[in-house]
């Protein structure tokens, strides 16, 4: 009978810790770094929040607001370190967590994948250009949740990684299989700068160049064969 | 004596008991969208792009992790590892549906999906962590005790044996669900979610090419809307934590006080995830969600008492009999 008395106990303790350890995990502290100012849209709210806070009688330059927002966000980041390495190995096994954010930035300076292709001294033409609207089978695997992970958050940078790359001589290769008569693929990222209506200055603004990977068939294949026999 | 009461009355809640059918239909519901995935992955031939090594044919390094994931370490050769794993996942996110050793295969399913994701971490999504999350937790609930091959097999029927379970688990879907939405509204912070941007994140949100549904050529005519969507949105994550004050209230009805009594009689609950379900269907709608939206809407059913979904399959028993009988 004891242990029977015991064990509700016991368990709500342990459900006590569990939700302790998964409010912690899911915080929504500013865990901020340097290079994540790096991007427009993060000095497009410096400049915002500055203006506002000067207009609330708190005078602060731009320079100040990112190095203060920078001592909270090492501050929050070892926090959050320090109180969850008991967990992590858990989360590690499980690959369970609360970490996400669900449009916490909607970014005005989006990117576009584009995919051109071009046979053997022929003209480009484009395959795919994001958000595509047809019903193929190029835009189904690009517009996948999975495979736009990969593209949207590692290429939509001014410098995307080797994990960029890899998608680039992805796309290339299923291209380049389905289709003979290509010869070239062109991954390409374009800067789309969104303006909601009413606060610009109404002229739309073109997509810009953010970067762009070449794949020619001969050279992709010979260097995808090298890998896959390793 | 005060901490003692509240002690007692937190040790009791966790130690209810109830029917199992909310889990059971969080159970079979969730699984119906992660196999729906999977299916997806295999349809498109996605199997070794996203989850064999680079040698394999994939695009993730897992061989170069300092600790090379269990799945990708036993399976060396080539695209081995990624269609054992996702030949594994597919075959435990069907017994995990149809209730085949569910506890067992739900364990199995998140062990084997984290292989998985760690092949490829940037084609792991926050919704695939979620899912997880849940799934672990059905793992120590018993979500298999009606409507399972394991009912059929334990008790020689579909529906169980009428044995009640540990409500727990319910529980604490139920706060899963709450710190996903409240997060989710706290991390706003960016001045497009605010009077100061506009109210313009929902607008930009549709015209980013990576989630439009397509080039939307008449959304600046819906700008107010959308404006208005916006602080919604952000209005209604906020108040996440009121489904469980909503919740709390309706357990406790017998008490007195204004706003329990108003809260109930205006079903708090009930709109609060009527309005999540617009919301999500919306969503799915006008921007490219994937699975998200319905792996959210899967988990609703545990914001319900099992004796409310009876009440509902009664009703409509006699509303039909009535119907064919007039």
């Amino acid at each position: 009978m004891a242990e029977l008395r015991t064990w509700p106990a016991v368990r709500a303790l342990l459900i006590s810790v569990v939700l302790v350890g998964q409010w912690v995990d899911a915080l929504p502290l500013p865990e901020l770094r340097a290079r994540d100012l790096e991007h427009p849209i993060a000095q497009d709210e410096v400049t915002r929040w500055t203006t506002l806070l000067n207009g609330l009688g708190v005078s602060l330059t731009e320079e100040e607001l990112v190095a203060q927002a920078l001592v909270v966000g090492e501050a929050a980041t070892r926090f959050r370190r320090a109180s969850m390495a008991p967990l992590r190995p858990i989360k590690k096994l499980t690959g369970t967590g609360q970490s996400w954010g669900l449009f916490a930035y909607p970014d005005p300076y989006a990117g576009r994948l584009v995919i051109e292709a071009r046979e053997k001294k022929g003209e480009w033409q484009v395959l795919f250009s994001a958000p595509g609207s047809g019903g193929d089978e190029l835009g189904r695997l690009l517009r996948y949740r999975r495979v736009r992970g990969i593209y949207d958050d590692n290429g939509d940078r001014p410098k995307p990684g080797s994990l960029y790359n890899r998608f680039a001589d992805w796309v290339a290769w299923d291209i380049f299989e389905s289709r003979p008569e290509i010869d070239a693929v062109q991954v390409r990222l374009d800067l789309v700068r969104i303006i909601p209506p009413g606060t610009g200055d109404g002229v739309p603004i073109a997509d810009k160049r953010r970067h762009a990977r070449m794949r020619f068939r001969a050279a992709l294949t010979k260097r995808l064969h090298e890998r896959w026999s390793l | 004596m005060v901490a003692v009461s509240l002690l007692r009355r937190w040790i009791a809640l966790w130690d209810r008991r109830e029917d199992p059918r909310s889990v059971a239909l969080v159970r079979i519901l969730l699984s119906s969208v992660v196999l729906y995935d999977w299916m997806r992955i295999y349809h498109l031939k996605l199997v070794e792009p996203l989850f064999a090594p680079l040698a394999g044919g994939g695009m993730g390094t897992p061989m170069s992790h300092k600790a090379v994931p269990w799945l990708y370490a036993t399976f060396t050769t080539g695209a081995d590892a990624a269609w054992v794993g996702f030949g594994l996942v597919v075959v435990l996110t069907v017994m995990l549906g149809v209730g085949l050793l569910t506890r067992l295969s739900a364990l199995a399913l998140v062990l084997v999906w984290t292989q998985l994701a760690l092949g490829l971490p940037a084609s792991d999504r926050g919704i695939d962590m979620l899912i997880r999350n849940v799934v672990l937790l059905l793992a120590f609930s018993s979500a298999g005790q009606v409507w399972s091959i394991d009912a059929r097999l334990r008790t020689g029927s579909w529906h169980g044996d009428g044995q009640r379970i540990p409500a727990w688990p319910r529980y604490l879907l139920i706060v899963q669900l709450v710190i996903l939405y409240f997060t989710a509204g706290v991390q706003k912070v960016a001045s497009s979610w605010t009077p100061f941007g506009g109210w313009s994140a929902l607008y930009i949100a549709m015209r980013d090419p990576a989630f439009a549904m397509g080039p939307l050529s008449g959304l600046d005519g819906l700008y107010p809307a959308t404006q208005f969507l916006t602080a919604s949105t952000w209005c209604w994550e906020w108040s996440a934590p009121l489904l469980l004050l909503a919740l709390y209230y309706r357990d406790t009805r017998a008490r007195s006080g204004r706003l329990r009594a108003l809260m109930n009689r205006l079903s708090f609950r009930t709109i609060y995830l009527l309005i999540g379900a617009v919301f999500h269907i919306g969503t799915s709608l006008t921007l490219q969600l994937g699975i998200f939206p319905w792996a959210i809407l899967s988990l609703y059913p545990a914001c319900f008492h099992p004796e409310e979904f009876q009440q509902m399959a009664e009703k409509l028993r006699i509303s039909l009999w009535n119907k064919m009988t007039r």
